[in-house]
């Protein structure tokens, strides 16, 4: 199930709330457990087992390190977290890169084995990284193990965040799961984040889409062509996520949790370092706290900062997607970040903020072109039918930025910048903090609350308008 | 507390559509969007394991969501407040009609030129069957012939282009052929296509019959030969359904001669048989279009005021069935025959028929679609 869908808003929704706010404190984890099962069961009735599966071994694992260390046996602990991360990354590694190691070993051996050819089950690389957090967290002392298994399978399983994101560490709600409050303040302001989060992905995350499609099929493919379908992509990924970050964010709220910010207006970073500080803040913060820092992050010289700079980024790639793009991707930003750290960082400081802010945009996008790279392999051979082989999307990126096709700017796309000017605009405006800022500052005048209110409801009315119509609108970052 | 207004508000919006949802009896089929909706699916274990169950009950509540078409009316208007000059394959156009789409990319040349061979292979067979004259008149959808209505840089299909091109092809292979597009465009600024529906007017069907008449040698129609009487109003056609938002009225017409009476026109698929080729009481229903002959049907055979022994068979879409009526001057007996839906083969339709001559009429994209 997803939020941007009319069962979630008029079936599972309500009947959520009808059940959760009827029932007792010390019945608000059961039930908030359950109906996370029925959530994800929705979609995944047989996957669900792996979760369950999941939570489960990390329940156990949690209670035994703690028992462990107690007892002073760190050999013991450090065995029983190695079992927990084994059964995470294991589960990981075999629905979501099983086919892509096979298809690789394939091609590099010649060998032909058959790949194992598993649906993705949503939301894996969310709800391992969280629950092996908290196997780490505990391993570490930072926090006691859950005694409660319903406190901790409703911890992994939360609906909210369950299926993408953000990536919430135990450490964040360790309090909340034991001793929350609904108040009609937590009620209104999360709501409100999630009426903003729905109009993000059905008002401007869909239609950037739809346009990104709408350009992706063109017979007639040039520069310009790729480049305007990479510029929606980037649109579209962002108020997808940011989006369904903010729903999450808001419906943890409502039930009284504070999940920790995910997205801080990425596209208006003055460097790539500081593009990675906004978006996606809690997945570079988990490789972070669980990769970079235990590698020794910056303090054993440059070749080691270097190296462990690899290893995260090669990881961040491959953690979007079992295929070679994303590990190209994850290297572009390597690339980059070394590029800033070790030489750019004098320069762009002395830059005034445009020019700062042109060349993260550049930087980012160009990365995006990598990203929805496959999705445009076709536009990129319709362009060029030699690009037969491999990374087609890759190679038209690099030479249509070489000047290598014609520019290929057409009636078709005058038409459309036409036709779609005023959502384009809506779309740059959106990744700015301006419309928010706008907000505040209507809210805060005369009738302020009347106008606050109505454009909340007219936000979800036309959001479920949207929904009505479309009858395909899977969130992106659903496969990751 | 400042959001009290907006909890109640939403409280009372959720209840109110779920209220709704539930008073509401499940709807069969979405005139509006010809088509069967979805409905509550069965339950069962294989259905619920392998996920179908919960696809199935989603498109129930999407398509059963009460006030559906209003929804999408509601967000359409959103879009064209946004200055989207396009919707579903539809342009919006002056005056508050519409025009189809057929993007310039939507062509595939290839299989156009397959199709062509093909229709150019067959009228050479039958010219060698009938002993009159075989013609072909290939009718463009409205925005090549009304470019003042699409939008400013709208990226369309060159169809001027595509019939020259075409009409070269089948004149080598010696059917008569009919431009459309030359024909029409000289009337460009008249009523001869339907600002909400995808059809040619009866008036655009006219020129198509005098350029026709012309080609045979016959006299030359006039417009006064024609007492022009309305019969329906406030036509919404499938244009208007495509993008569900209001727009301008249109009128259907029946064109009538000097004397003219009615015409018998049989279905041998179904051996019904009607006093008039036009029925009045498909005015009323959602396809008014099939005021016209009743609608598509395989074969049509309508009899004429022409001599006994000049025939004609329309080989032909839905655009034919406000033409027909034209041919009942000169011809003792039409026959219709839609490839959409008849099963046998054109030319042993023809051997069988025996018609003194044959037109293969088309808008263009139908012909392209077959």
């Amino acid at each position: 199930m997803v939020f941007s869908s009319l069962i979630f808003l008029f079936r599972f929704l309500p009947a959520f709330w009808l059940v959760y706010l009827a029932v007792p404190g010390r019945w608000k984890n059961p039930v908030l457990f359950l109906e996370s099962l029925f959530f994800y069961a929705w979609g995944e009735p047989v996957y669900v087992l792996l979760l369950l599966v999941s939570t489960a071994s990390d329940y156990c694992c949690g209670r035994l390190i703690g028992r462990f260390r107690r007892e002073d046996r760190r050999g013991a602990a450090r065995g029983t977290l190695a079992v927990s991360l084994a059964v995470n990354l294991g589960l990981l590694g075999f629905f979501k890169y099983a086919d892509f190691l096979v298809e690789t070993v394939n091609a590099l051996a010649g060998t032909r084995w058959g790949t194992p050819g598993l649906p993705l089950p949503v939301g894996i690389s969310f709800y391992t990284f969280q629950t092996m957090s908290y196997t780490i967290d505990v391993y570490r002392g930072n926090v006691r193990p859950q005694k409660d298994p319903v406190a901790f399978g409703a911890f992994v399983t939360m609906f909210p965040q369950l299926v993408a994101g953000p990536i919430v560490s135990y450490r964040c709600v360790e309090k909340e799961l034991k001793e929350r409050k609904i108040t009609p303040e937590g009620l209104g302001e999360g709501w409100k984040r999630f009426v903003i989060g729905l109009g993000k992905k059905t008002l401007l995350a869909n239609q950037a889409g739809a346009l990104f499609s709408l350009l992706g099929a063109r017979k007639e493919a040039g520069a310009a062509v790729l480049w305007a379908a990479v510029l929606c992509f980037g649109f579209q990924i962002y108020f997808d996520f940011s989006g369904y970050s903010d729903m999450a964010s808001g419906l943890g709220r409502m039930m009284g949790f504070s999940f920790p910010e995910n997205f801080r207006y990425p596209y208006t970073a003055r460097s790539v370092t500081e593009f990675w500080q906004r978006w996606h803040m809690t997945l570079s913060g988990w490789f972070r706290e669980y990769v970079y820092i235990p590698l020794g992050g910056n303090r054993k010289g440059t070749l080691r900062h270097a190296f462990n700079l690899l290893a995260v980024w090669i990881l961040t790639g491959i953690w979007h997607g079992a295929a070679w793009n994303f590990v190209l991707w994850g290297l572009w930003f390597f690339c980059l970040l070394i590029l800033e750290k070790f030489w750019l960082k004098g320069l762009l400081e002395r830059l005034p903020a445009p020019f700062r802010r042109a060349w993260t945009l550049g930087a980012v996008f160009s990365g995006w072109a990598l990203f929805c790279g496959p999705d445009l392999a076709g536009l990129a051979a319709r362009a060029d039918p030699a690009l037969q082989t491999g990374a087609r999307a890759l190679a038209f990126a690099a030479s249509s930025l070489a000047g290598r096709f014609g520019w290929g700017w057409d009636d078709f796309l005058t038409y459309e910048l036409i036709s779609q000017g005023a959502l384009l605009a809506a779309l740059a405006a959106g990744c700015t903090p301006l419309p928010a800022a706008a907000g505040r500052k209507i809210a805060k005048g005369k009738g302020g609350a009347f106008w606050e209110t109505a454009f909340l409801l007219g936000t979800f009315l036309l959001s479920v308008a949207f929904l009505v119509e479309d009858s395909y609108n899977p969130f992106l970052y659903f496969r990751f | 507390m400042r959001r009290a207004v907006l909890l109640a508000a939403t409280i009372a919006l959720f209840a109110g559509i779920l209220a709704a949802d539930a008073l509401s009896e499940d709807r069969l089929f979405s005139a509006q969007e010809n088509r069967l909706l979805a409905q509550k699916p069965g339950l069962s274990a294989g259905a619920l394991l392998d996920g179908s169950y919960g696809r199935d009950f989603e498109a129930w509540v999407t398509d059963q969501f009460p006030g559906r078409n209003g929804w999408i009316a509601v967000r359409n208007i959103a879009l064209r407040l946004m200055g989207k000059r396009d919707e579903n394959g539809v342009y919006f156009a002056p005056g508050n009609t519409l025009v189809e789409r057929h993007e310039e990319g939507s062509v595939d040349a290839e299989a156009a030129a397959r199709k062509v061979q093909a229709l150019s292979d067959q009228a050479e067979e039958i010219a060698s069957v009938v002993p009159g004259s075989v013609a072909v008149l290939l009718v463009p959808s409205a925005g090549a012939v009304q470019s003042w209505r699409l939008p400013p840089f709208a990226p369309e299909f060159d169809q001027a282009g595509w019939l020259e091109e075409t009409g070269r092809r089948l004149s080598e292979a010696g059917a008569v052929f009919l431009d459309g597009a030359k024909i029409l465009t000289p009337h460009g600024r008249e009523t001869i296509y339907y600002g909400t529906d995808h059809h040619w007017t009866t008036l655009g069907a006219f020129y198509g019959y005098r350029a026709f008449e012309e080609a045979m040698g016959r006299r030359r129609p006039e417009r006064e030969d024609y007492e022009r009487i309305p019969v329906k109003e406030d036509f919404r056609g499938t244009l208007q359904a495509r993008v569900n938002l209001p727009a301008a009225a249109d009128v259907i017409e029946r064109f009538k001669r000097a004397g003219e009476g009615e015409h018998e026109t049989a279905f041998p698929g179904s051996g019904e048989t009607a006093d008039s080729c036009y029925f009045y009481d498909r005015l009323n229903t959602k396809d008014a279009y099939a005021f016209f002959l009743g609608g598509n049907d395989p074969l049509v055979r309508i009899s004429g005021d022409g001599p006994e022994e000049r025939t004609i068979l329309l080989i032909r879409d839905s655009y034919a069935n406000c033409f027909a009526p034209f041919l009942t001057e000169n011809y003792g007996t039409i026959w219709l025959m839609d490839p959409r839906y008849y099963r046998g083969d054109a030319v042993e339709l023809v051997k069988k028929l025996a018609p003194q001559d044959v037109l293969y009429l088309y808008q263009i994209f139908h012909f392209l679609a077959l």
